[in-house]
């Protein structure tokens, strides 16, 4: 049985129709990226799965998490149901230090997890995610989720302001929680170089019009 | 310190511990929900109504009573707006504006529901819940519910600290809700909480304050109400600031009734006295920082007008069956085109993402000057309105959303209190122009003066500037960056809304032929504000036509229109929202 699949969405942003019908299927075990330019709609379509969409916009579609309807589910019925979704901007607590933030999204067993991987955190441990800079909350955002008991990840734009070296560290990281532990990790990524050898299947978006998977 | 200062502050206490509960309820609230519970003014009247009615009307003891009120109705009303109405808004992402024109319509919809319920006329027989009596101690009078009243916001303040220091989900919850709930931290449920203590604590305000008071329903929303001052000087942050604010105020205005003044000073004087909090309001929404995002308030609100039936056409269907009305309703009649008026100033405000909860005040500004300017006061209302509007407007210029809100209705709130209800200030008959002396003349210039500002507004919205205050309402940043002078459109819009707002009040006050200070107080601008947000503020024909039927309910049933409109503003939201997808789901499958 498929994680999650979406069936169909549509999607519309004052009047203009942002996604066309699209289709989209994640399994347990995989590791995918959603590719396409600016304005396709990636993280349209990952707002409207995590139930972040906003009231501006209108939908219509099917949303189902481990084959049960999730369409109508807010935002946190779908997180305890285990979607983990990671937006763009404002995805750190910042009036929260750095351990705080891990203990919040990942549980205590979790931080101890993620300083353990990422030791660059552990530097950071009491220091407020607010005063971080942009490169550290993405890595902080990105470890919360990664350590965290989330069985369905989705992640907008991951790697965005990471430094080189952590950006292929946080994608091992990302395929390997998909393959070790089971889950099924999909991010939103424009540049297809950047996650060709990392992924196991592309879902390449145009202009909301098409999702045509393939495997990397 | 000599003992008549130190009984007076001691004096003060107990009703600056009234206000240091009503302002943590308000922050117990905006603490974990993030939304700023403008209607807990209407919870502390309706409970100390509702309180009122149980011990009165029903003889139950009235420890009993509250104990119903405060922690059994309390609760389950605090629950209820949250499932309601607050959670569901939330959950779709719901901006600024939205939930604080639901915050109104919880407001306008109990006060409405107070009034059809208990009258409109002023009481004094609300019962206390604290015993009464003083004791003599170290040589200072102190009345014998100040030591409870002081252990109360002790313990409040105490469980409140513990709470907001709770594990880090608690205080996750509080740094970002929305954020919280993505990442399934249980912020449903705390907000829950939140409203629940939040509404409590208001109704502990209003059974508290009410045997203090002579109220009626409006009155008893709007003194509760100006004690948001506290919170926001706090900050919408600090208990402890605020139960600080709310002692410092409530002293400051026990020791006033100390100093005696003679003449137009001592007038003055008495005014600051009774309204020290709404000064501590307005003084706070000017001076503390913004708290709250630079969201435009009525981004999501409908912008779009209605292409069914033109304003136009509304006004002539209304001036044609003027011509067949009795003598008594056509002089009821002619509140319509002026709450036209001041409805439609609202429409002025939104072509600039603007919005204010202090059109009433302008409006009584207008009709202060019709009285002034015999004769040719409507004429002057406008300049009179759009002066005003500029000098309120100046301190929060650069404020955007919940904060402008806020502060626009503390600007109408000491309009009211320094101005309008002060005999001073007030004349004591309004003419109207020689050639319009008939109800029916009258209401045919009314009409005119409204077709005037239809086409003023065409202008605005259609005309060479319609792009800037485009730019203006999507992207205050990006229409800097533009370089379009944003503090300058912004005074423009508020001048043209003031001028607007002001010229619909001058007629009313013309078409009474009198000023009657209460047609203009701020629970009347909310109101109002909650009915344009109802129908939609940009859509003129719904104005006018939410006029006609404010006015004829009101004509019928005291407190109808408040009912209505408190109705209408939660469900019409809902159902436009639902029509949407509907017609999105529709267009899908075409």
């Amino acid at each position: 049985m498929p994680a999650l699949t979406c069936d169909d969405v549509r999607l519309r942003y004052g009047g203009i129709e942002v996604l066309h019908g699209i289709r989209l299927a994640l399994a347990y075990g995989t590791f995918s990226a959603l590719v396409g330019p600016n304005g396709a709609g990636k993280t349209t379509l990952l707002d409207w799965c995590a139930g972040a969409a906003t009231e501006a916009s209108a939908a219509s579609g099917t949303l189902r998490l481990d084959g049960r309807e999730a369409t109508t589910w807010s935002a946190s019925r779908r997180a305890s149901a285990g979607l983990r979704y990671v937006p763009f901007e404002r995805n750190v607590f910042p009036g929260l230090s750095v351990l705080d933030n891990l203990r919040a999204t990942a549980g205590p067993v979790g931080s101890e997890s993620a300083f353990s991987r990422f030791p660059e955190l552990a530097r950071l441990a009491s220091r407020p995610a607010g005063v971080l800079s942009g490169g550290e909350r993405q890595l902080l955002a990105v470890a919360g989720a990664l350590c965290g008991r989330g069985r369905i990840l989705l992640l907008d734009e991951p790697t965005h302001g990471l430094a080189p070296t952590l950006v292929d560290r946080v994608l091992d990281e990302l395929a390997r929680i998909a393959r070790e532990d089971g889950r099924a990790v999909l991010i939103a990524e424009p540049q297809l170089n950047l996650v060709a050898r990392h992924v196991d299947f592309v879902w390449a978006l145009e202009r909301g019009l098409r999702l045509s998977a393939s495997g990397a | 310190m000599s003992s008549g200062a130190a009984d007076l502050a001691v004096a003060g206490l107990g009703t600056g511990a009234v206000a240091a509960l009503s302002g943590l309820g308000v922050l117990a609230t905006y603490r974990v929900t993030g939304v700023l519970n403008v209607a807990f003014g209407a919870v502390g009247m309706f409970a100390a109504y509702l309180e009122r009615a149980l011990v009165r009307d029903m003889h139950l003891p009235v420890y009993v009573a509250g104990f119903v009120v405060v922690l059994c109705f309390a609760p389950v009303l605090g629950f209820c707006l949250e499932a309601a109405v607050f959670g569901p808004l939330q959950a779709r992402a719901a901006d600024a504006g939205r939930l604080l024109t639901a915050g109104f319509g919880v407001t306008v919809l109990l006060v409405g529901i107070a009034t059809a319920v208990w009258g409109e006329q002023a009481r004094t027989d609300a019962p206390s819940l604290l015993p009464g009596g003083t004791s003599h101690i170290g040589g200072v009078d102190v009345p014998s519910a100040v030591p409870i009243e002081l252990a109360i916001v002790l313990l409040v303040a105490l469980g409140l600290t513990w709470f907001s220091r709770g594990g880090p989900a608690i205080r996750a919850v509080i740094d970002d809700r929305r954020l919280a709930e993505l990442a399934g931290l249980p912020a449903r449920r705390l907000a829950r909480v939140g409203w629940i203590l939040g509404t409590m604590l208001a109704a502990l305000t209003g059974v508290l304050l009410a045997p203090q008071l002579r109220f009626d329903p409006p009155t008893l929303t709007l003194v509760i109400f100006e004690t948001l001052g506290v919170a926001i000087a706090a900050r919408l942050r600090s208990a402890p600031l605020a139960i600080l604010f709310a002692f410092g105020a409530a002293i400051g205005q026990a020791e006033l009734t100390g100093v005696h003044l003679s003449g137009a000073a001592g007038s003055v004087l008495d005014a600051v006295r009774s309204n020290l909090f709404v000064v501590l309001l307005l003084l706070a929404t000017w001076a503390t920082p913004a708290f709250s995002g630079a969201v435009s308030a009525v981004s999501a609100l409908p912008r779009r007008g209605s292409r069914l039936l033109p304003p136009y056409l509304l006004l002539i269907v209304f001036a044609l069956f003027a011509w067949v009305l009795r003598p008594v309703d056509l002089h009821a009649g002619l509140a319509i085109p002026a709450l036209a008026l001041v409805l439609l100033s609202f429409r002025v405000l939104h072509s600039a993402g603007l919005l204010s909860l202090g059109q009433a005040g302008l409006a009584g500004i207008g009709a202060l000057a019709a009285g002034w300017a015999s004769g040719w006061g409507i004429l002057a209302a406008p300049l009179a309105g759009a002066v005003v509007a500029v000098v309120l407007a100046l301190p929060v210029l650069r404020q955007a959303g919940l904060h402008l809100a806020v502060a626009t209705l503390a600007a109408a709130t000491a309009l009211s209190s320094f101005l309008f209800d002060q005999p001073l200030f007030t004349p004591s008959s309004v003419q109207r122009p020689s050639f319009a002396e008939s109800d029916r003349a009258f209401l045919y210039l009314e009409l005119a003066l409204v077709v005037l500002a239809l086409l003023a507004l065409t202008a605005l919205v259609h005309g060479p500037g319609a792009l800037r205050l485009t730019a203006l309402r999507d992207s205050e940043n990006g229409a800097r960056t533009a370089g379009i002078a944003v503090d300058l459109e912004r005074l423009a819009v508020f001048a043209g809304a003031g001028a607007v707002a002001a010229l619909g009040g001058a007629l009313w006050a013309a078409g009474d032929q009198v000023f009657d200070p209460t047609a203009f107080e701020p629970a009347q601008g909310l109101i109002w504000f909650a009915a344009a947000a109802a129908v939609g503020f940009a859509d003129s024909t719904a104005l006018i036509a939410a006029a006609i039927v404010l006015v004829i309910a009101d004509s019928y049933v005291a407190g109808a229109s408040a009912i209505l409109v408190g109705a209408a503003t939660l469900v019409l939201p809902r159902l436009r929202a639902r029509w949407e997808g509907v017609t999105s789901h529709a267009r899908a499958h075409l």
